[in-house]
């Protein structure tokens, strides 16, 4: 049965484990990391098909991350969520939802990526 | 070459006087100044800055035909937006323009020249003019820094509410929404309005602290103190799988406001953990030395940024994407630990953490 999976990235832990049990609940595996550089070792272990990216983090930024991600052939293609309380500080080219982030709407935008990405694999 | 008695044809105006002495009385000055500042020192471009071209318009102003009422003085009003940079105050400022007064009746004296009274007119109005021009620009300039800076205040302030705010939002979503949320989320929310709270009493702290609002000193077994800062701190740490430990030598005391003191040892300490590592360890030991009470608060963030460790304290500066959050905590602990006399240093462990050693008077022990 294919499982689609998200990673969550936020400094905040909170934050971070609350998408955690939602989007477990909703039968996605999740894993999280609390910065950039956490988040980057996730992707590399494991490609998941949609990133909740926080951009405000100590250690290495969302912005950073994004940018690491798109130089890396193998982890550019993954679809990104940028959730943030400062829009403007968010990487172009990604879907941004403004903290505090509307649940239903989060749900509703990875439902979507994920679909799309469990298509080749059915 | 300076006229000096003896000499035939002495000048016999002032004008006359400072067109040949210009060189002369800007040295003059300029090293009066120099020994007068209580500030480090400044280089000499610097601290002449637009000087000789005042005294320029002033010798213009002096000449015979010379419109007697000057205007506004440019020179001037730069000199005070400089003066103001360089970090002078506006005594500094209003002194320079007393001390060039003087200068010119030194330079006066010396030369036997007798002053009259239309040029000391002039001078008077032109002095007049210059401390007015310079003084209202340093003013007006430093009202815009302060404006500045209440608005940076606020925009801090709100940054540090947002996050706490957004997680009790989305708390509060899981439990309006379909499905059951247990005692997990109503802990996420009680813990996110308690740290909106902490927010709003930190700045009050910090406004309060700006004030200079009077100490109420108390004798504090430090021990005690510590041990209940750090078990405060045990539920954010528990949180990351970190451990507080706390280690105080026996019976030492320290006398200061509890207040003040619990917001600067709390806000280094919850610091401490908000920037280690998951897993990682946060240690708070204190101890006397050489008539001193020295509070030390390691924690495990893997060391600063090169070039970081002199940011750290800048009160209520954003700085960039990494650490932010960090600036209120250490203003206000900064500002408390002076309030005692005392101070707050950081030291780096590349590799492994910083290390904030807060120092204060004492110690007292117990009798």
């Amino acid at each position: 049965v294919f499982q689609p999976s998200v990673l969550v990235v936020d400094d905040e832990v909170d934050i971070r484990e609350s998408l955690r049990e939602v989007l477990e609940e909703e039968g996605y595996e999740v894993t999280v990391a609390c910065d950039g550089q956490e988040g980057l070792a996730g992707l590399r272990r494991r490609k998941p098909c949609a990133v909740i990216l926080d951009i405000i983090m100590p250690v290495m930024s969302g912005t950073e991350m994004y940018a690491a991600m798109q130089e890396d052939p193998a982890l550019a293609s993954i679809p990104v969520i940028v959730s943030t309380s400062d829009p403007s500080r968010a990487p172009s080219g990604v879907l941004i939802m403004k903290k505090p982030v509307d649940l239903s709407r989060l749900l509703a935008a990875v439902a979507g990526i994920c679909r799309k990405a469990s298509i080749p694999l059915q | 070459m300076m006229w000096e008695p003896g000499m035939t044809e002495p000048p016999s105006t002032l004008f006359a006087l400072l067109k040949a002495e210009r060189q002369q009385l800007i040295e003059r000055w300029s090293g009066q100044i120099r020994a007068a500042l209580a500030a480090e020192p400044v280089p000499n471009a610097e601290l002449i800055d637009h000087v000789p071209l005042f005294v320029d318009d002033l010798v213009g102003a002096l000449y015979p035909e010379a419109m007697p009422f000057p205007g506004p003085s440019q020179h001037a009003v730069a000199h005070g937006a400089q003066r103001l940079r360089l970090g002078f105050d506006v005594g500094e400022v209003v002194r320079e323009y007393g001390i060039l007064h003087l200068c010119i009746l030194q330079l006066a004296r010396e030369a036997g020249l007798a002053i009259d009274l239309r040029e000391q007119e002039v001078v008077a109005r032109w002095l007049n003019t210059g401390i007015a021009d310079a003084v209202s620009q340093y003013v007006s300039h430093r009202d815009l820094e302060l404006q500045r800076q209440g608005s940076e205040h606020v925009g801090f302030i709100a940054h540090e509410l947002r996050n706490p705010l957004s997680t009790a939002q989305l708390a509060f979503q899981r439990l309006r929404g379909p499905r059951p949320a247990g005692d997990r989320v109503l802990a996420i929310l009680e813990r996110s309005l308690r740290r909106a709270a902490e927010v709003v009493d930190s700045a009050l702290t910090h406004a309060w602290l700006k004030m200079g609002v009077a100490l109420r000193p108390d004798r504090l077994p430090l021990r005690e103190f510590l041990e209940e800062i750090g078990a405060d701190a045990g539920a954010e740490a528990d949180g990351k799988g970190i451990h507080v430990e706390v280690s105080v030598e026996a019976d030492l005391e320290v006398h200061g406001d509890p207040r003040l003191l619990r917001s600067a040892v709390a806000n280094l300490l919850l610091n401490a953990v908000k920037f280690s590592r998951p897993g990682g360890a946060v240690s708070m030991t204190a101890w006397q030395r050489e008539g001193r009470v020295l509070i030390e608060i390691a924690d495990s963030c893997g060391g600063l940024p090169a070039g970081r460790v002199d940011e750290l304290f800048a009160p209520l500066v954003q700085r960039g994407e990494d650490r932010t959050g960090f600036g209120l905590g250490l203003a206000i602990a900064m500002q408390a630990a002076e309030a005692h006399h005392g101070t707050i240093k950081v030291r780096d462990v590349p590799g492994r953490g910083c290390v904030f050693t807060v120092d204060l008077p004492g110690p007292v022990r117990h009798t």
